[in-house]
């Protein structure tokens, strides 16, 4: 195991540069964006000596690269700063609604593997009218926006068949613990994590499809039908195992999208998570809290991308670790 | 060695649907394998020899049919075009085996050895995992492969090329099956390779006492292992007969044609011979015989009538209007 961890060091190593330019470059996006969170906190139509100093109390007044300077030099000091808005640490706020974001994003990207897997898997090895209605709902499913599919999902499940909660986390009231308090969990997890999933399910479907496609034409496939195994055997054994490196490729690539989305999808189900942070965030302006997202967002990207390196060599024998 | 057949072929016609209209790839073809016997099927490439053994196999690709004809296997004499897919699976790897071309490609490359091998004992012996792993790594050490506990537990990647056409053997006859077919099973190997796994291969007939389907366009390798030959042009057999005769004495222009191209070591390169021409379109074969367009010896009735395979003495029939 130990030229796994070395390589994990390794690469954990090279992305510390990577983590910089994005730190740079969303820093720099920030501020190009118009808006000036001086006038949310004071209002349009405060007194100018007023303005004056809350610019100075939040280091506005300051230029550019100076603001920078301070930013980057307490960001490896391991300080994100305060909220311009919420008077906490910015690191507080996020640690606080990470686990509900993780929670979501983790849930759909398993639920779309899974499913996105078996049925990509099925629509391959049987070519006709299964395959071609599959593909057809995939592409249906690629082409619908999240915040749009949100919206029906809530108003079907929740408002017309009430058979599911409006939105939140938890049943406010209630208290519950243990395993109560996990189902509960479960049960506003349905929605959201539906929404975000079907895209999802839709892609890897799609994927999985065509690589499968693809593996079944290989001379291996041969070798394994002249050994009088079943044919279930010879695709999800033979044909799967070997198409499943452009899957876990997108899954991990996805994480960064799915991240987004989550957004979006916890914008319209009042999930807890950071999503619904960022959005007011980047409405109101308050930098520190948006760039701490940003942060956070990229070191979870880039977590999920050594994984999937990882995958790589436990799928593929012949992809080394290096 | 008895005379009692193993596998009958009759009238077998397979045809590739293509974009460019129907490939006429196996004809017509009739032939039988006695129990413990090898025949060879020899032919370029193009002839329909390889679509043959896939046929017989009934692995064919989506787009060719099995046409017209019948392969009965015995001693049940079941017809193997006829059977249903579920009861072909029980006929393949457990009744005939078959031996690829290409090493490199036609293993696995993310399963270990000893697990592609164990595969087939697993399902038609219904060993558990571990008795049929043994069971492979038994079989490695049969064929001679040194340290074979640690061969089966690596990937194809981190063999050589006659050690994974080694293992492709090991799969074949992991379940003793009483035919083999072996699809140009040394073309792909380096010189001296190919002799070594071809003294394994005539071994392994000889001790498990199975029959040999071997294909190739190699003479070289036939006079080595088979008793019988079938030579194959455009689809169809042309001359068929016991080895040594038709060595000898081949009977058939395109036999006659394919032993001058085998250089020998008192030929000069320059008198190798050839066969002028190239092997025709089966998509528009020629009328009549569909050798006529490079036969040195045609006349007007092979364009006009097509030969049948004419007996000339007992052991060796040909297809040709010169031997009437």
């Amino acid at each position: 195991m130990s030229p796994l961890i070395f390589f994990i060091i390794r690469r954990l190593i090279q992305y510390v540069p990577m983590i910089l330019v994005v730190i740079i470059v969303t820093f720099l996006l920030v501020r190009l964006a118009p808006g000036d969170p001086t006038y949310i906190l004071v209002g349009e139509v405060g007194d100018e000596s007023f303005v004056k100093a809350m610019r100075e109390r939040l280091g506005l007044d300051r230029p550019l690269y100076d603001q920078f300077v301070i930013y980057i030099s307490n960001v490896f000091r391991g300080d994100l700063g305060y909220s311009y808005l919420r008077s906490e640490p910015v690191a507080k706020l996020i640690v606080e609604r990470i686990p509900a974001t993780l929670l979501l994003v983790l849930t759909a990207m398993f639920i779309s593997a899974l499913v996105g897997i078996i049925v990509g898997t099925i629509a391959a090895a049987r070519r006709g009218v299964a395959d071609l209605t599959l593909s057809t709902l995939s592409i249906i499913g690629i082409s619908i926006p999240y915040f749009w599919l949100g919206q029906i999902i809530l108003i079907v499940f929740a408002v017309w068949l009430g058979i599911f909660p409006l939105g939140g986390m938890v049943s406010v009231g209630y208290e519950y613990q243990g395993l109560e308090y996990f189902l509960d969990v479960l049960y506003h997890l349905t929605l959201p994590a539906m929404t975000l999933a079907i895209f999802n399910i839709a892609f890897t479907t799609k994927i999985t499809r065509g690589s499968v496609l693809e593996a079944l034409t290989q001379d291996y496939i041969v070798t394994a039908r002249a050994k009088g195994i079943p044919e279930s055997r010879v695709v999800f054994r033979h044909a799967l195992r070997n198409a499943l490196i452009p899957v876990v490729t997108y899954t991990g690539f996805n994480t960064g999208v799915l991240l987004v989305g989550a957004i979006l999808t916890e914008t319209v189900f009042a999930w807890p998570g950071m999503g619904s942070l960022l959005y007011d965030s980047i409405r109101l302006r308050d930098y520190p809290v948006v760039l701490g997202i940003f942060i956070y967002g990229s070191i979870i990207v880039i977590l999920a991308n050594l994984i999937v390196d990882v995958l790589y060599g436990i799928i593929d024998p012949r992809i080394r670790l290096r | 060695m008895n005379d009692s057949k193993i596998l009958e072929i009759s009238n077998l016609t397979t045809y590739y649907y293509t974009s460019r209209g129907i490939v006429r790839a196996v004809d017509g073809v009739t032939l039988y394998v006695k129990r413990g016997e090898s025949i060879a099927i020899v032919g370029e490439s193009g002839s329909g020899k390889s679509t043959l053994a896939f046929t017989i196999m009934r692995l064919l690709p989506d787009n060719a049919q099995i046409v017209n004809g019948n392969i009965w296997l015995y001693p049940e004499k079941i017809d193997l075009v006829r059977l249903s897919n579920d009861e072909m699976r029980k006929v393949r790897g457990r009744r005939i085996g078959m031996i690829f071309q290409d090493p490199m490609t036609f293993l696995n490359p993310v399963m270990k050895v000893g697990d592609q091998i164990a595969e087939a004992i697993m399902y038609h012996h219904g060993y558990t995992k571990t008795e049929a792993r043994r069971k492979a790594v038994e079989l490695l050490e049969k064929l001679r492969i040194p340290d074979a506990a640690n061969v089966a537990s690596r990937y194809p990647h981190q063999l050589s090329g006659g050690m994974k056409q080694r293992v492709i053997i090991a799969i074949a006859v992991s379940c003793n099956p009483e035919l083999l077919i072996a699809d140009e099973p040394t073309t792909a190997l380096d010189v001296t390779v190919q002799a070594e796994v071809l003294e394994l291969l005539r071994r392994l007939i000889q001790e498990l006492g199975m029959s040999l389907i071997l294909v190739t366009h190699d003479l070289g390798i036939v006079a080595e292992i088979c008793n019988r030959v079938t030579i194959m042009y455009a689809g169809k057999i042309v001359e068929i007969g016991e080895t040594y005769s038709l060595y000898r004495n081949p009977k058939h222009p395109y036999t006659i044609g394919l032993l001058n191209a085998v250089p020998t070591i008192h030929k000069s390169s320059s008198e190798v011979g050839g066969i002028k021409g190239n092997p025709p379109d089966l998509v528009n074969p020629p009328t009549g015989c569909r050798f006529n367009p490079r036969c040195p010896y045609a006349f007007e009735r092979c364009i006009r009538e097509e030969p049948p395979l004419i007996e000339v003495n007992n052991d060796r029939a040909v297809a040709c209007w010169l031997v009437v």
